[in-house]
């Protein structure tokens, strides 16, 4: 019998990764059992340092087992069956890489081993709150073990290739042989895995009753990163989707796509909620259920990706794993609902809101408008199996109900996000009301007036007019929005400029220096109308198919597409035809378009390779969609999609805004020594209040 | 300023701009096409909305759009072109529930969700509100040192975020 070294060091590690985790999961919980609240449970028991070593060493040996097969699929070892169908010989370098998640059990891996790298980060940043860290590490080496029972025992990714070892694999899906595809699941996988953390620090925080609100400045950062890597996997796929699946859209309502959307809002929702918590000790039970929603809607998305459960186009890795999931879910379910039972009386709210028109109840309608979006998403793709146990016939939920149905959700969230901030903690006066609302009350009308004059009119022969309104409605909010935000920072930047006497662009720096978070939170929100205006571009696409030959013209728009020549090529990973187009924008050239169609030899799958001109207005987006046999002339399909490229910009700004926000403040820092404040000026501050 | 949103004559003038704005809201058959188009899926399987399906040589889309052409040429409405391709290839063609029964539950539950989601989150705070004006008002003269402490904490906490 053949040896196979390398497989056998992969499988090995694997198992070993399983005791450690088990180790971490009964001895951690042993030793959380026998510690008293007051003592460290590192000085406390040697049993809990044990336990988070083994911890430490599970990562150490997720590692080893992933490197095992990368160091595989590098050295092209066909005798690993995943290995021989995710990859081949003539495969990109970068794509040999990129086949570890390509595959169920690959991606399984990628799971295990990120989860494992947060608790590596986490078990060696104990000392900011042993105790709870204590907690939160067994929590996640519990996690950790339903992961590795899988890769164990239902999906392993090192199971041999039974007969004679093949000369070459069958190849990668050509969808995911793209540069995107190298870093989209990755990313992806560090949100979803990501919110592992701040659930296993909350459902900690709730059983050991930790008391005040440290746990939440604790896991501040870790949910902001993790909603951030999300947010970069989500839209890394949305434009993947753009560029390679060569629809003419970035957003199909795929349940994959919506089982990585559903924790986004939820995530989304805590974030804000938190400071609810923060601040004024409000919504505590609120906040540990969106906390452990957030964890179990990516379980559920993982489980609609695996179990088949949907039907799904870009399911890659589809198999019989749901029971796991299901088992896994419910057991989740109940120990947090055992341990929110056992401790509701420690998450008492110590304010009430106390009036409608206040920063917190902005929040809660901000969280309430979320979570309905997440539950219409969440409602759309459960759907068709509720309609067949139902009525027994499936019904088929795409783009068409989602647009309905969430657009003015979405709408009224973007409204929230101008309105929210311009309303003060606690209860806000209609004087104050007037001065904030005035502005971006003027830039909404002003705006919805402008576009009508020039142009977008809903009743207008010819167009779709629910897609008009709702753009219309969108620029004008986002007008309103832009303007509240701007003003928010030029009211603070003129503070501080008579303070300072310094210009108003370093007192704006000044001002966010002083309090990053809160200005990098409204650069999010200037990112996320960014986004919004992008989206609202839909309404006004146009498309056209044409069969062309040489010297045949299209027109689209503005654009003229001319077909200079068309042909093929091919290398060992595929064949290729395609056709050249120069493109000519009021009479000049301007560029010249390449649109590819490809067919991949080791999996004989075909790809588009979508040809894009992308300008601030419009994208420009050019599609080979093969030929005409009869012809054997190239059919071409043009997009043109107005302000695409503001999505993406709209996604850079939110991601500045979150890195921002994750900053610290530099005026912290710069007064280290407490104020003193003489009681005249201290009395008159609370009769103030 | 609030005296104007609740005079007679800013209601009179918002309902003649939406008046003007439905005035003219034709339906071309282009649009109809359009419409009723992006409301079918591809029958090949590929996961398509009909008008989208690029696949290369699909065996589908292009009889189905001849199809779709030729019942909306029939003169039928947008409700009997979908039933009759309901009929040729099944409930799964349509993009969304719109065979009315039990498929009008998905557009009503997240509506119903919503509403009451704005209305209970509303009378929640006037439920808490009216509470909070039946507890004794804050006393702040003669407060003990510790006591101002927590309270200057207090407005420390929720005035700086």
């Amino acid at each position: 019998m053949p040896s196979h070294p390398m497989p056998e060091f992969g499988s090995f590690s694997l198992l070993l990764a399983l005791v450690l985790s088990v180790y971490t999961l009964f001895v951690g919980a042993i030793a959380l059992a026998r510690s008293s609240a007051a003592e460290r449970i590192d000085n406390a028991s040697r049993l809990g340092e044990t336990a988070r070593r083994a911890g430490i060493a599970s990562f150490i040996a997720m590692s080893c087992a992933a490197f095992a097969l990368v160091w595989a699929s590098f050295t092209n070892d066909y005798s690993v069956a995943y290995v021989l169908h995710h990859t081949n010989r003539s495969l990109n370098t970068a794509y040999k890489f990129s086949a570890l998640w390509s595959g169920q059990e690959g991606s399984l891996l990628l799971w295990a081993w990120l989860l494992a790298t947060y608790g590596f980060v986490l078990r060696m940043r104990h000392r900011v709150d042993v105790r709870l860290s204590a907690f939160a590490s067994t929590i996640l080496a519990g996690v950790q073990v339903f992961f590795l029972l899988l890769l164990n025992f239902a999906a392993p990714p090192f199971s041999i290739q039974p007969g004679p070892t093949p000369a070459d694999g069958n190849g990668l899906n050509p969808l995911l042989q793209y540069p995107e595809m190298v870093i989209h699941p990755p990313m992806l996988y560090l949100g979803y895995v990501g919110f592992a953390v701040p659930f296993a620090f909350a459902l900690g925080a709730l059983m050991m009753r930790y008391p005040g609100e440290k746990w939440i400045h604790i896991t501040r950062r870790w949910t902001m990163v993790t909603w951030l890597f999300l947010t970069c996997g989500i839209f890394l796929g949305a434009h993947w989707a753009y560029s390679v699946l060569g629809w003419g859209g970035y957003w199909g309502w795929d349940p994959v796509e919506n089982a990585s959307l559903m924790p986004w809002l939820t995530g989304t929702a805590f974030l804000h909620s938190v400071m609810m918590q923060e601040k004024r000790g409000m919504m505590k039970n609120w906040n540990v259920w969106l906390i452990f929603s957030t964890f179990l809607l990516t379980i559920l998305g993982t489980l609609l990706t695996r179990s088949g459960l949907v039907q799904s186009v870009h399911a890659f890795a589809q198999s019989n794993i749901g029971n796991w999931f299901y088992g896994f879910m419910m057991i989740t379910f109940a120990v947090c609902l055992f341990a929110f039972f056992k401790n509701r009386d420690h998450l008492k709210s110590e304010n009430k809101l106390e009036s409608i028109v206040s920063r917190e109840s902005s929040f809660l309608f901000n969280n309430l408008i979320l979570l309905v979006a997440c539950f219409t998403v969440l409602w759309g793709t459960l759907f068709p199996v509720l309609s067949e146990y139902v009525t027994g016939t499936k019904a088929t939920v795409n783009a068409p109900y989602y647009n309905r149905v969430n657009v003015p959700i979405g709408l009224f969230l973007l409204f929230l996000t101008g309105v929210g901030p311009l309303l003060a903690w606690r209860s806000t006066s209609l004087r104050s009301i007037r001065r904030n609302f005035i502005l971006p009350g003027i830039a909404f009308a002003v705006t919805a007036i402008v576009l009508m004059i020039a142009g977008v009119r809903p009743w207008r022969d010819g167009d779709d007019m629910h897609a008009t309104i709702f753009s219309l409605v969108t620029f004008s909010l986002a007008a309103g929005v832009i303007t509240a935000i701007t003003s928010e920072f030029l009211r603070g930047a003129n503070v501080v400029r008579t303070q300072t006497g310094k210009n108003l662009f370093l007192s704006t720096i000044q001002l966010v220096q002083k309090n990053t978070r809160r200005y990098g939170g409204y650069l999010v929100h200037f990112g996320i109308v960014v986004l919004f205006i992008g989206i609202a571009g839909g309404a006004f696409n146009q498309s056209h198919e044409q069969e062309m030959g040489f010297g045949d013209s299209l027109q689209l728009g503005s654009y003229r597409l001319v077909c200079q020549s068309f042909s093929q090529d091919s290398n060992p990973n595929y064949d290729t035809e395609y056709a050249l187009l120069d493109v000519y924008q009021y009479g000049k050239k301007i560029t010249q378009l390449a649109p590819e169609h490809r067919f991949y030899i080791a999996s004989q799958q075909p790809s588009t390779i979508v040809a894009l001109h992308s300008t601030l207005q419009a994208d420009l987006y050019v599609i080979y969609e093969g030929k005409n046999p009869d012809t054997d002339r190239p059919i071409i399909k043009v997009f043109l999609n107005p302000l695409i490229s503001w999505i993406w910009i709209g996604v850079l700004i939110v991601i500045a805004g979150t890195l921002l926000g994750l900053a610290p403040n530099l005026a912290r820092t710069a007064f280290k020594s407490p104020v003193v404040i003489e009681p005249p000026l201290m009395e008159a501050e609370v009769h103030h209040v | 300023m609030f005296r104007l949103f609740r005079s007679r004559w800013l209601h009179a003038a918002i309902v003649c701009c939406v008046a003007v704005v439905m005035l003219g809201a034709g339906d071309t058959s282009e649009k109809r096409y359009e419409r009723v188009g992006h409301n079918m899926m591809c029958a090949c399987g590929c996961g398509q909305i009909l008008l989208e399906c690029n696949h290369v040589g699909c065996p589908d889309s292009a009889r189905m759009i001849g199809e779709l052409h030729e019942q909306l040429a029939a003169g039928g409405s947008d409700k009997t072109v979908l039933n009759w391709f309901v009929e040729k290839y099944g409930a799964t063609i349509l993009a969304a529930p719109l065979r009315g029964g039990f498929d009008n539950v998905a557009w009503i539950t997240p509506i119903a969700l919503f509403l009451a989601a704005i209305l209970g989150t509303a009378l929640i705070i006037r439920i808490w509100k009216s509470r909070a004006q039946q507890r004794a008002p804050l006393k702040i003269k003669g407060m003990s040192a510790a006591s101002t402490d927590e309270l200057r904490e207090r407005i420390r906490r929720e005035t700086h975020y």
